[in-house]
């Protein structure tokens, strides 16, 4: 039985987050420029995360600091918009994420515009949904960044109908650098233990929001960002901004 | 300015925060392993973005098993409520969700509850930990202090700590955002990413306080790997009806 400890798990979780750092700080670079690219033509950026990973979205959205022009898709929205039952939805024994042929109606849902872009995160980046929506953005014309666990989605055989796995359909592809079924620590026994995808995930979510600032800085463009309390009229900024946007964001 | 100032801005705060709050860790570990070794659930909860905590611990690939989540979204998935009334600004000081999303499980005297709130304790927040308390049931708190003691909702954060059996102090920043791209104006947050890391070393201690002290300790495995299905349900029948009700 292997001894574990928050110490270990700190000690673990350092060494990951410097080979994030160290090896993903390229691809982080193209993807940002796939969402400048698109913000600055009045674009938005659609982040879906299935289960754990709509974590991701929650994390870019709706916050002082944060960039408006970010949209955040939630498996639920087939319920609270009326395309599925939740008895349909919470079907232990056809578990909703792994289906395939249905994102089609998730897309349309939405305010999509041609300049709009993706950003698909999984961490198997085998099941019928993630794949599915990439696919039909994908077919749209729009450009696809994926966030996955490279570790984990080399080691799974598909789920989806096609054999595809998410990391196929990346414009960018950035590997979360987690370990394959996300859990970090040995116990000594089948199970391993403290996940790691959505920490990695953090760390990407915020780079994106960095690199995207400085460019819209570089090119003199105006942030369209999200002011704190501490700067002067926010309120008014704040409201201004998410009008432009009204309809195509999270309300 | 580049990401790489974020990830040494936000290692250099995360490591401030766990020296800070180690012992205190240590002990939220200790009563969570205790709740769980009398079978009961801890019932997490967060508003909004503080949901993010809930999900960090609940259901989790590498987590442990006896975590169930309080959900606004639920009361609109089960047609109490409207999404536009979630979406309406006072959604979040609505004091009588409380009472009916607490209504809308089965919540067992051996649980306990644990609140996130990363910058504020909004009205419908301190209501259900009322609630709780009313209940008998231990309420912990993991908060970044410095928003919620200095935020609009500042009483309620007051009133609140007052109700804990124990709490996590995240020592984040506030307002929570860290890096200054331009005179006066800042991006991106830190509090999540403490708050992540923090759920995560509560699950080593409680792992370890329960296997230190001779009792099972059910480990979620990732639905995405071979085989983890027949694992999981197996684990998560034990708390059939009251789990995921």
């Amino acid at each position: 039985m292997n001894h574990i400890t928050m110490e270990v798990f700190n000690e673990a979780l350092k060494k990951l987050v410097q080979t994030l750092q160290n090896q993903e700080m390229k691809n982080i670079k193209e993807a940002s420029k796939l969402c400048y690219e698109s913000m600055k033509d009045d674009g938005v950026v659609h982040i879906f995360g299935s289960g754990h990973s709509v974590g991701f979205g929650m994390e870019c959205t709706g916050r002082a600091g944060s960039l408006v022009p970010f949209h955040m898709i939630e498996t639920s929205d087939f319920v609270t918009k009326g395309l599925y039952s939740l008895a349909e939805f919470k079907d232990p024994d056809n578990i909703f994420e792994r289906r395939p042929n249905i994102a089609d109606k998730l897309y349309d849902l939405y305010d999509i515009r041609p300049q709009d872009v993706f950003i698909i995160i999984s961490n198997s980046g085998i099941n019928g949904l993630v794949i599915d929506l990439a696919l039909t953005a994908k077919a749209k014309g729009h450009k696809i960044i994926v966030i996955t666990s490279m570790q984990h989605t080399l080691a799974e055989p598909s789920r989806h109908p096609s054999k595809k796995k998410l990391y196929e359909l990346g414009d960018v592809v950035i590997d979360n650098c987690g370990p394959r079924g996300d859990a970090l620590l040995e116990t000594g026994n089948i199970e391993k233990i403290c996940s790691v995808s959505s920490i990695t995930g953090i760390y990407i979510a915020q780079s994106l929001t960095v690199e995207i600032s400085r460019m819209f800085k570089e090119s003199g463009i105006e942030l369209p960002l999200l002011y704190s309390h501490e700067v002067e009229n926010h309120l008014e900024h704040n409201q201004e901004l998410l009008a432009k946007y009204k309809g195509r964001i999270n309300a | 300015m580049d990401a790489t100032n974020y990830f040494t801005k936000t290692q250099e705060i995360l490591e401030n925060a766990t020296k800070s709050q180690k012992e205190a860790i240590v002990h939220m570990a200790k009563v969570m392993g205790d709740c769980m070794v009398d079978q009961g659930l801890i019932q997490l909860f967060g508003i909004g973005p503080d949901r993010a905590f809930a999900m960090e611990l609940g259901y989790r690939a590498g987590g442990l098993m006896p975590y169930h989540q309080l959900n606004m979204k639920d009361l609109v998935l089960r047609g109490h409520l409207t999404l536009d009334e979630m979406s309406d600004p006072a959604f979040y000081d609505r004091t009588d969700l409380a009472e009916k999303l607490w209504n809308l499980y089965t919540i067992d005297p051996r649980d306990m509850v644990l609140i996130y709130a990363a910058e504020e304790v909004y009205d419908s927040t301190l209501a259900l930990a009322r609630i709780a308390r009313e209940k008998g049931h231990k309420v912990l708190l993991v908060a970044s202090f410095d928003a919620i003691l200095n935020s609009k909702h500042k009483e309620n954060a007051a009133l609140l700590i007052d109700l804990t059996y124990a709490t996590l102090n995240l020592c984040t920043p506030y307002p929570d955002t860290v890096l200054e791209i331009m005179p006066g104006i800042k991006i991106t947050q830190v509090t999540n990413v403490v708050g992540n890391c923090f759920a995560q070393m509560l699950t080593a201690e409680t792992y370890r306080y329960l296997v230190e002290n001779g009792h099972d300790a059910p480990i979620l495995l990732s639905a995405n790997v071979t085989g983890a299905d027949v694992h999981n349900r197996k684990i998560s029948d034990v708390y059939l009806g009251r789990w995921n009700a």
